[in-house]
């Protein structure tokens, strides 16, 4: 009985408190689970969009090195593709067309340059200059010398979010100097 | 021992109030993380800018020609194809050269999409002897600009 009546003497807390308490608490794990979430989705979107940069990065990188050994340039497409020959005289076709940019090598299979899962074409110009001669009995009289590219693009993450990338790059053909047209 | 109204009121505030300023506190990383984020994305721009510049210059250069100040801005885009960024280039190439220098290269004008982007590159040819001109360097500095952020690319080399 001594032991009993201790206990009930002894004063602990209400179903009220103990309730807030217990609200409390789920509220702090609520709030720190979500900016711990956001966290994560935010580090995961970094790295994303990090990996569609360097997509772009590598897909660009291509376009530079091939234009730069290319032969016998012509934009086609008003503008949207461009046709040339390869180092080793393969024709060649980068062409823009339902937002992505395709790259074919002679009768080689289509691919395109951008992940299609990581980076959206939303416009693609090209532009070279042209020359104001008549004269095509060297190479250089006629070739173009400098080809700039436009690019509209959109990277993407998993989540679905999407940001946009607007650039140009300018590619001065290194064969363009010379008389004689290699692949003619 | 009871814990009064009032205490438990005041407990309720306090962690509300630590609450928020914990929430403030760690969102400050992940904002971090989205500025980040575009910045990485914005020099890549500027870069790509300065490399445009640089390309252009360096092509110029070789063909002994001398620019200052050369500047590529592209905020008038769209409608009049004489307005272009392309034709806007073209035009400030040609305005710090010949009209045959000029003539040589034209770029074909097509209307592009709207940036707000900045070109610049200076030239120097500095004479490395007295007398008669035996050899020189060119000195190219590219600076890609988008959305504050700079690139510059200091490019030098013997032609």
């Amino acid at each position: 009985m001594a032991s009993g009546n201790s206990i009930k003497n002894k004063k602990g807390f209400t179903i009220l408190e103990m309730s807030i308490v217990i609200l409390l608490f789920m509220f702090a794990v609520l709030t720190v689970s979500t900016i711990y979430l956001s966290l994560i989705n935010a580090s995961v979107l970094a790295n994303d969009y990090y990996q569609a940069l360097e997509n772009v990065r590598l897909g660009t990188e291509k376009i530079w090195r091939i234009l730069k050994y290319g032969w016998s340039f012509r934009v086609i497409s008003n503008g949207s593709g461009i046709i040339f020959q390869k180092k080793d005289c393969t024709t060649t076709t980068i062409v823009f067309s339902d937002n992505r940019l395709y790259y074919r090598e002679g009768n080689m299979e289509t691919t395109t340059v951008f992940d299609p899962e990581l980076v959206k074409v939303n416009n693609l110009i090209i532009a070279t200059d042209t020359p104001q001669t008549s004269e095509t009995y060297a190479y250089f009289q006629y070739a173009p010398k400098i080809i700039i590219l436009y690019y509209d693009l959109e990277i993407k993450s998993k989540k679905g979010a999407t940001s946009t990338l607007i650039f140009e790059q300018a590619v001065a053909p290194l064969n363009s100097t010379y008389s004689t047209n290699l692949c003619e | 021992m009871r814990i009064s109204k009032g205490q438990i009121l005041a407990l309720t505030l306090f962690v509300l109030l630590s609450s928020l300023g914990i929430v403030l506190v760690l969102l400050m990383p992940i904002n971090q993380q989205v500025i980040r984020i575009r910045k990485i994305l914005n020099t890549f721009q500027a870069l790509t800018f300065a490399e445009s510049g640089l390309e252009v210059a360096s092509l110029y250069s070789l063909k002994g020609k001398t620019l200052n100040n050369f500047s590529y801005n592209s905020t008038n885009p769209g409608g009049d194809v004489n307005q272009s960024p392309c034709a806007t280039f073209f035009d400030q190439l040609c305005s710090r050269n010949t009209i045959g220098q000029c003539n040589y290269l034209k770029i074909q004008c097509i209307i592009t999409t709207t940036t707000s982007d900045k070109i610049e590159a200076e030239m120097y040819n500095l004479e490395l002897s007295s007398g008669i001109i035996y050899s020189y360097f060119i000195k190219l500095i590219s600076t890609g600009k988008y959305k504050g952020l700079e690139r510059v690319l200091d490019f030098d080399f013997l032609p």
